[in-house]
This record gives C-alpha cells, structure tokens and sequence, in this order.
C-alpha cells in the first residue's frame, strides 16, 4: 500500500491549486537502510572488522506516489537502533560503526565504542537539535541526500563496524532516515 | 483574474454540480484510510460547503411582496454567496473520532475545512497513519506508516473574490395565477456533464397575497404576502471511466416566509422572516477496490439543519428589467444578487 491514505491532503492537491498560494503538503516517513551483522564474517576477521555496502532507492522504495510531485526532499532526523543480539557470553564488547554514501565515501555518521547490546532507537541527527552527533560536513553530506532521491537517483550506502572482540550472535543495526518530501500543486 | 475565474469555476462546479470528477480525487487513495476514518475527515473538512449549499438554496426567491397579476410572469437568474462563519474555517481533528489517522502533537488539532485559508506545509499540522494492513509483516498495527500534512482550504477570502462564500446559482420562473397567487418554478431536466455525469433541479414555490384577507387593504402601505418555497438538487458525478462509480450528491431545502414590500416609484424594498430547512446528501457510490478490501458505496454523509431566516433587499425595475439583491441572516447569512425580466 504505497498508494497510501492521503485522505483529504489528496483533496487539497486534487483541486488543483485554488488559493493564491498554490497547495503545498509534506509527506513525511521514516526510510530504513538494514545492516546485517554476521557473527561468522566478524570472527573470522583478525581484526573483527566488518564492512558491506547496501543500494537503495528511497524515492521508488517509499515515496513512488509522489515522488514526481516533490518540489524538495528533506533528511529531517537519522536514527539508529541494534537489534537481535545475543549476548551468550555475556562478555563486553565495544565496536565503532561508520556510515557512509558513495564512492568515494560521504560519511554520515561515526559512532566510538559503542556496547553491543540491544538497545531502543538513539538520536543522532534532528534538525535544529543541539544534540545532533554529527559534524557539519556529514549533516551537508546528509542534506545532499535529499537532492538525490529527488532525482530518483540509487543511493550505495556504506557501513563498517569493528569491533574489539569476537560477538556472540548476529544482529542487526537499522538506520533510519525521517524523509520529508515537499510537494506542491498548481 | 485567471485564477479568479478557475476559483470561480471550481467553486461553482463543487457546490453546484459536484466537485468530484473536476477535482480529480483519487477515491481508492481514499479509501486506504479506511471507511469510517474517510467518512469522518471528509465529513468535517467539507461541512461548510455543503451547509453553505444548503442555506443558498432557499435563497433568491422573491423580490417583492406583489405576485405576478394573472398571466404576468418574471424570468430571473440568481447568484446567492452564502458566506461562510469564521468558525467554520477550521475543524477539530480528534484522535479519538479516528481509528488509522492521529495526530501526533496531542490529542488534537485544528485543521482547515475546505473553506479555510490555504496554508503552507509549514502551517498544516502533519496527520499520521498507522500501519493497519501490517504492510512491513512486523506484527505491530499502530506503528506510523506515514505522516501527511493535514488538507489545506481553499483560502478563498484571500482572493479576488474577498469573501469566503458557498456561491449557489438558480434560475427561475414565476407565473401569476388567480386571487393573488403566483406560482413559481425552478427546474433544470436531467442534463448530461460532458459525459461525465448528470444534473438535475427542481423547485416550486408558491406566493399568496395575504393583505387581500386583512380589512381595509387598500389602505395599508405595504404588500403582505405569504411563501412556502421547496428546492431539489440531484447531481451523479462518474469517478471512473468505466462509470460505474459515481459521487452523488443531493440537496433539498425548504422554506416559509412572510414577506412585506413597498414600492417607491421604480425601486421596491422587501423584507420576509420565516423558517427554512435543509437537507444535503453526499454519497460514493459503487465499488472500490483498496489494497485489502473491496468496498461498495463506502462513503455517505449528511448534513441537515433548520432554523429562522430574515432577510431585506432592494428591487429596481426598468420597464421590463430587474435588478435586485437582498441579504438574509441566517445560518450562513446570504448575499443575492440577481437580475431578470418581469411582465405584470
């Protein structure tokens, strides 16, 4: 159901711009990049270091219905969650993950020694957030993603962790961008 | 000006013979909100419209306490602009009248009907739909699927047109009988829309002259008469090609007044006060298939109301030529403007 339930925003845009201003909406949703973490491939490393790239399309994936109507894309907040560990052992073990686009790599996002363990959904970017863990040159970074799902464009993301020990399971980390389309009508 | 004339068109088209095919609403979107959420939102963000329709409605019938003499008749066409209230700008978007859509900042909001100002995205509080259909398989129906800016009006008082009104246009004849009696009739057959639906109006009223039956009425100032006006408006609007979905829509109003005129060389003033009702149905009818279901006629409201109406105007008249406007308080207070040809 991509198609999804504008209810009345449709009627808003289906009248085809009556008042000065035009119509103007936002659709917002949330976009999830999903990283697999390998128990097999991290022990197996010398280093326990693990990488692996992930194309996606935000704009066919999550916003086909309205894509072509989208005057600016907007990355509003970017969180990240650890899912699915299972700390047999119980030993601790830190790791630094790194996020990144393209070719060469746009960083994004830079977490140090970090547990691993399960944890709920963390901050690391929000718009006018003081908060915010990234540094200026990874929120441009994260703006110009913006621009390329709105040329429709795939986007290579790159994500590594290394981590100081061996892990006891496979888990998952998900990133997941709050994408917030601009979309206007005549 | 441009963009006066396709508000003015789009208004029209939405009151009168119905928005729907003009507008180009993609029904089945609609529909994935599910039905009572759908009817609900749509229910109050076009209240004012069809209410505003419905108070037009009883407008525009008479200029003058004087029926026709026998065989004398009037051909007249109306605009009415039912102004809409400044508290009919906004509706209250409650969490708790919605199953699939809330609203995120609190439990509730305010949000513009159709006749409201046309706000930005920034101004639109955003509405949030859960994901009902569990769309991602993860077994959890209220996690936000999406979030959309709430629907904008029409910001119609910020345009050329400088007042936030529900335009009704009428035609009408009237035709003088017997004993002071005058029969008047509003009526379009069946017509198609460009083959996009279908138009139909009925309307007959009734005007009696009342100060004949009160002693010594060549002595009174003042024409007196009495009015029962009843008005009918049916329109189908095809949503598919295939025209086997359509948005009905049907209006009915009534009226009583008493009406009072006096005639001052070429210019009569008139005043009534009486009881009015409306009644205005609105329908989606057919079958819709959304992502889940197949829905028939899933969309269906009504609004209805009644109450005291009161009115004034002014009529001049040039040999045949009439000009006149009145203005009437009530529910929605009432402009007319009209012009006609009137014979005895």
């Amino acid at each position: 159901m991509r198609k999804t339930l504008l209810l009345l925003s449709i009627v808003s845009l289906a009248l085809f711009g009556c008042g000065e201003a035009g119509v103007e909406l936002d659709v917002t949703k949330g976009s999830t990049v999903t990283i697999q973490i390998s128990r097999n491939l991290v022990n197996s490393d010398v280093d326990n270091f693990f990488s692996t790239t992930q194309t996606v399309n935000f704009a066919d994936d999550d916003f086909e219905e309205y894509i072509g109507d989208a005057e600016s894309v907007i990355i509003d907040k970017l969180t990240y969650q650890f899912k699915d560990y299972n700390n047999i052992s119980g030993d601790l073990v830190l790791m630094d993950i790194t996020l990144g686009t393209g070719s060469p790599n746009n960083s994004i996002l830079d977490v140090f020694g970090l547990v691993v363990e399960n944890t709920g959904t963390v901050l690391a970017y929000e718009t006018g957030n003081p908060e915010s863990a990234l540094s200026a040159a990874q929120i441009a970074n994260l703006e110009s993603l913006g621009n390329q799902i709105l040329a429709r464009q795939n986007i290579t993301f790159n994500a590594s962790a290394d981590f100081t020990d061996d892990i006891d399971s496979d888990f998952v980390i998900e990133f997941t961008f709050d994408v917030t389309l601009r979309v206007t009508g005549e | 000006m441009k963009r006066f004339l396709k508000q003015l068109r789009v208004l029209v088209v939405l009151m009168s013979i119905s928005t729907f095919s003009y507008a180009q609403i993609d029904f089945d979107s609609f529909l994935e909100a599910g039905v009572a959420d759908a009817n609900r939102l749509l229910e109050l963000y076009m209240q004012p419209a069809f209410e505003g329709f419905g108070n037009g409605m009883n407008s525009g019938w008479y200029n003058t306490a004087k029926p026709h003499k026998f065989l004398g008749f009037d051909v007249t066409a109306n605009v009415s602009m039912a102004r809409v209230p400044d508290a009919s700008r906004f509706f209250t978007f409650r969490n708790s009248e919605y199953e699939n859509v809330f609203f995120a900042g609190g439990s509730s909001v305010e949000t513009p009907t159709l006749f409201g100002p046309n706000l930005g995205a920034d101004d639109l509080p955003q509405l949030s739909f859960r994901d009902f259909d569990d769309i991602d398989n993860d077994g959890d129906f209220m996690e936000e699927l999406i979030r959309i800016s709430a629907p904008t009006g029409l910001g119609i008082d910020e345009s050329e047109l400088g007042i936030n009104a529900v335009p009704v246009p009428m035609v009408q004849l009237g035709l003088g009988l017997f004993k002071g009696t005058e029969v008047k009739l509003r009526y379009i057959p069946e017509t198609d829309i460009d083959g996009e639906g279908n138009v139909n109006l009925f309307g007959i009223g009734v005007m009696h002259d009342i100060g004949q039956y009160l002693p010594g009425e060549k002595l009174l100032p003042i024409d007196l008469a009495g009015f029962v006006g009843y008005t009918n408006l049916s329109s189908q609007i095809y949503v598919n090609d295939a025209q086997t979905q359509s948005a009905d829509f049907d209006a009915s109003s009534w009226t009583v007044q008493a009406v009072a005129s006096k005639k001052i060389l070429f210019a009569t003033v008139f005043a009534g006060f009486g009881y009015t009702n409306y009644d205005v149905d609105f329908g989606l009818n057919g079958t819709f298939n959304t992502e889940s279901e197949t829905l028939t006629d899933p969309i269906a409201f009504n609004y209805a109301n009644s109450g005291m109406r009161a009115n004034v105007g002014l009529r001049l008249k040039l040999l045949f030529l009439t000009l006149h406007g009145e203005y009437a308080l009530q529910e929605f207070n009432t402009l007319t403007v009209g012009v006609g040809i009137s014979v005895r």
